[in-house]
């Protein structure tokens, strides 16, 4: 067995870690020198932030050619981060209670509950749903003669304690599923949506635990007269306050016809 | 010559292809649905939440299940028939094994209630139900475990064998195995630090770009671990087949090591169209990536060169005589060559998806699919199938009657796969996106992709065919009544058998270090600095049921 010098296993050792080493160097200097400086010059960059900004590290904005900007109004100012989602948790439902009771059961019917087919139900409507309507109303990125008037008095705080009070499970009749009514169209369309013009699933974002965006309504046992007009309210862009037009980009695409037939189907039967 | 006499692994190899090809079987039959689902032509059961569902199974079941499980099963083999002794810690190999196959039934069941369709690469904020992860990580967990005893395997023989150099196909496998430890690193940090504890409700933000970043250091070097047993097979196995030598035993494990080293430290490669990252992080690891064309290079050298010493000694003469002059005939020679082809062609798909600005192109298109079903599906898989060719018989302890349908299911699946792929790419370049359940092909704009798709679907029945003659192929090797008991199972010769390497290329210590540097230096500044930024968190997205 001949052993091996440890003289020429050294050497090995770093002619390879030259190498390695070496070559890295020679890979970093392009990323981080000479292509941010070879393009500093077309972008009008100083060679100082040119060199920061390929370490991501800069906060220049962007380099502007022909500049133009893009209309940033927000659709909806509320933003569901994690402050937020704790108000709406830790909120005050009795508080939330009486102004249910003195200001809103007029219309939304005792407890949240409607009887006016016109006037939606909100009892165990999403919390964080009802808020974001209610803010929406506000700050008129949703508008209505009557709602926009009924928020104008209401704090931030108060409407996180409607929101809490009304989507907790306080015994009502509230929103959830009726007796199903036999339409098997809509009923596919409900479950599949309609590849064909690129039409999701309603279900895939109404659906319960179907993991929508966390504002999604629930839909099941709400009013058809309401329904069927939100529907056409987001096809025609009346309303326009549904984050990236998620609804109104669904609603476009749908039939008058599928409209009212998706409405009965949502209400239920009794 | 003699081999190892005893093979003490025959079971534990054989329940592990065996869990590895029936599990293929299921998702090529899932593949194909995919495919038919995409085409003009309508599918039955197709929706979106079916299709979604299926694309989970399919990638999972190929990506996670077919491979690991190969790759431990052929290691224990060539642990065991390259240091010809018997295999440390059976034990433990086969409590990994059930704890491999406990993770797989979790997220079978996982994804076949729906609850889970969040593709192979699990595209946080989508959240599945905590057991798919779960499961996924008793799988991974497991072939920790083959890890060390691949470690401590040859560990064990370099002390019983002092100044002699490990076997090729040895030294190639612990490599895999020390990749895939570093490789698993990424994944596992995103999974029980960010995505199971969002999927459990104990918390409800995620943060996007970090588990992005994460799952991208896991997900280039995963695709060498996949590969590198083809590469065993090239180097160990094609130049004996073929009745030639290995031409350099030292290109074989420079080779290796250059796998080793530069596939790790690549892995934004996968996010040059992501916010979260500064192009200066994208363009070095671009240029890192550059050098995986190296050991390729020396491969797509070092092999044909042992195969030309076989066809030379078979009689072949002039420039190319002596490729008509191989062993065509035999499995692991056919599907070497066919690998080869198909590596070409997937190679070059490869290179426009690794430039920096070329991707944009090809970003999240067909292109991406198409390219990896070629290397990947093509000429991993196939080496796959000859290898299983080439060590069922040791195993089973019977021989091939013949060897001609064998090296049909070969033909088969390579035709097959660039009957497929080719068309695929096409779609890519013309805009066609992936991970898409269904066209609209009544739209004027994206109608004349119909016919290309349908060549695809075509592709993938061929490709179904082969998967049936393969498994038929092997089943028939359990029935077979010949008992002629094949010879000893051996491995290439190099021309110059090394009767002593230098230290470096015996072991891997340096190289571990080596790997460290690269990695901090990639991936170091990235990491700390998207966590300095305290990036908003994305809401869970949890998939539904049903
Ligand atoms: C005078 C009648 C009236 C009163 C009082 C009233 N609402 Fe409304 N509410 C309406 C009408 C009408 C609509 C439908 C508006 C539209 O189409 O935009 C509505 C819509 C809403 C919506 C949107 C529902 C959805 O599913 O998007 C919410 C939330 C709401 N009201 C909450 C309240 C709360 C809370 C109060 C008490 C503070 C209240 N409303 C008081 C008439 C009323
Ligand atoms: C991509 C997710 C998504 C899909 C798919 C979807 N919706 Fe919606 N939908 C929403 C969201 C989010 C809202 C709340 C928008 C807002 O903030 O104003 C909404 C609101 C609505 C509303 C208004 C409810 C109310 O109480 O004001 C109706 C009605 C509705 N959707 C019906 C449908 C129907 C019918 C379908 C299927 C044809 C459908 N949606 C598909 C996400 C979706
Ligand atoms: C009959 C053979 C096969 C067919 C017809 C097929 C077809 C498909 C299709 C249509 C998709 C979905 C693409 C998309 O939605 O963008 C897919 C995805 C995938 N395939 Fe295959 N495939 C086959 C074999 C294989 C093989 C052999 C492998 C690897 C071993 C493989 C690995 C994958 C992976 C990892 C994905 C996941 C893609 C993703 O999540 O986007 N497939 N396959
Ligand atoms: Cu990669």
């Amino acid at each position: 067995m001949t052993e091996i010098s440890p003289a020429t296993g050294k050497t090995w050792f770093m002619i390879a870690g030259a190498l390695v080493v070496g070559l890295a160097l020679f890979a970093a200097v392009m990323a981080f020198v000479v292509t941010p400086l070879s393009q500093a010059g077309s972008l009008g960059l100083s060679p100082w932030v040119a060199v920061c900004r390929a370490f991501g590290l800069s906060q220049t904005p962007p380099p502007t050619r022909g500049g133009y900007l893009v209309g940033t109004t927000p659709v909806s100012a509320v933003v569901f981060d994690r402050g937020l989602i704790e108000r709406l948790a830790h909120a005050d439902r009795r508080e939330g209670a009486r102004t249910v009771a003195e200001t809103c059961a007029v219309c939304h019917g005792a407890e949240g509950v409607s009887e006016n087919p016109a006037f939606p139900s909100l009892a165990d409507q999403s919390a964080a749903a009802i808020y974001k309507q209610l803010s929406d109303y506000k700050t008129n990125a949703r508008i209505n003669p009557v709602m926009s008037a009924v928020v104008l008095p209401l704090t931030d705080a108060r409407m996180f304690n409607v929101a809490a009070y009304l989507a907790h499970d306080n015994g009502f009749a509230g929103l959830g599923p009726r007796w199903p009514v036999p339409d098997p169209e809509i009923i596919a369309l409900v479950r599949d949506g309609d590849p064909g013009r690129t039409l999701p699933a309603c279900e895939s974002c109404h659906g319960v635990n179907a993991g929508g965006p966390i504002e999604t309504p629930r839909l099941y046992g709400q009013k058809q007269a309401y329904l069927l007009a939100q529907l056409q309210a987001y096809g025609s862009g009346a309303r326009r306050n549904d984050v990236y037009g998620r609804m109104r980009s669904v609603a476009q695409k749908l039939t008058p016809n599928e409209m009212t037939r998706l409405a009965a189907y949502y209400q239920g039967l009794r | 010559m003699e081999g190892w006499p005893v093979l003490t692994v025959r079971r534990l190899t054989l329940a592990h292809l065996w869990v590895a090809f029936a599990t293929f079987g299921l998702a090529v039959i899932l593949g194909v649905w995919q495919m038919w689902a995409r085409s003009p032509l309508p599918a039955p059961w197709h929706s979106p939440a079916n299709y979604y569902l299926s694309v989970t199974a399919h990638g999972v079941s190929m990506a996670y299940v077919l491979t690991t499980f190969f790759i431990m099963g052929f290691g224990y083999f060539v642990a065991e028939t390259s240091l010809q002794r018997a295999l440390p810690g059976k034990t433990w190999a086969w409590l990994a094994f059930w704890a491999g196959i406990v993770g797989v039934a979790m997220t079978v069941a996982s994804i076949l209630s729906g609850r889970a369709s969040v593709l192979y690469t699990f595209y946080p904020p989508m959240t599945a139900t905590p057991w798919f992860y779960i499961g996924l990580v008793l799988v991974v967990g497991a072939s920790w475990i083959w890890c060390v005893l691949m470690i401590v395997a040859m560990a064990t023989w370099k002390r019983e064998n002092p100044g002699r150099p490990v076997p090729l196909a040895m030294y190639a496998t612990v490599a895999n195995a020390v990749m895939w430890l570093w490789t698993t690193v990424g994944v596992a940090a995103e999974l029980l630090f960010q995505v199971i504890p969002v999927a459990f409700g104990w918390t409800q933000l995620i943060d996007v770009g970090l588990a992005r970043t994460l799952f991208s250091w896991t997900l280039h070097p995963i695709v060498y671990f996949w590969l590198l047993p083809a590469y065993v097979a090239f180097y160990t196995l094609a130049p004996r087949a073929a009745g030639g030598r290995l031409f350099s035993d030292t290109m074989g494990r420079l080779s290796f090591i250059l796998f080793l080293l530069y596939s790790l430290p690549v892995g934004l490669h996968h996010l040059f169209m992501d916010p979260e990252h500064s192009t200066g992080f994208k363009f070095l690891q671009m240029t890192l990536t550059v050098l995986v064309t190296v050991p390729t290079l020396l491969t797509i050298f070092t092999v044909p060169a042992s195969l030309e010493i076989a066809g030379r000694l078979r009689g072949g003469k002039g420039l190319f005589g002596w490729i008509g002059a191989l062993p065509w005939e035999r499995p692991m020679v056919l599907a070497t060559g066919l690998a080869f082809f198909m590596l070409w062609f997937g190679g070059f798909g490869g290179v426009i998806n690794m430039s920096l600005a070329m991707n944009a192109m090809v970003h999240n298109t067909s292109w991406v699919t198409a390219h990896f079903h070629l290397i990947f599906g093509g000429t991993v898989v196939i080496m796959y199938f000859a290898i299983a060719y080439e060590i069922w018989p040791t195993l089973q302890g019977r021989a091939f009657a013949s060897t001609k349908l064998l090296n049909l299911q070969l033909w088969l699946w390579a035709i097959g796969m660039m009957v497929m792929t080719i068309p695929w790419h096409v779609l890519g370049l013309g805009g066609q996106w992936r991970r898409v359940a269904s066209f609209n092909y009544a739209d004027p704009r994206i109608a004349g992709w119909g016919p290309w798709v349908v060549v695809s679907l075509i592709g993938g029945l061929i490709l179904l065919a082969a998967a049936v003659l393969f498994i038929v192929n092997l089943a028939s090797l359990r029935r077979a009544t010949i008992d002629t008991a094949p010879p000893p199972f051996r491995y290439a010769v190099a021309v110059h058998p090394p009767t002593r390497v230098p230290a470096i290329l015996n072991g891997f210590w340096f190289w571990n270090l080596c790997v460290a540097a690269l990695m901090a230096a990639a991936y170091g500044f990235p990491i700390l600095h998207g966590l300095a930024m305290h990036a908003p968190g994305a809401m869970a997205h949890r998939m539904g049921g049903g």
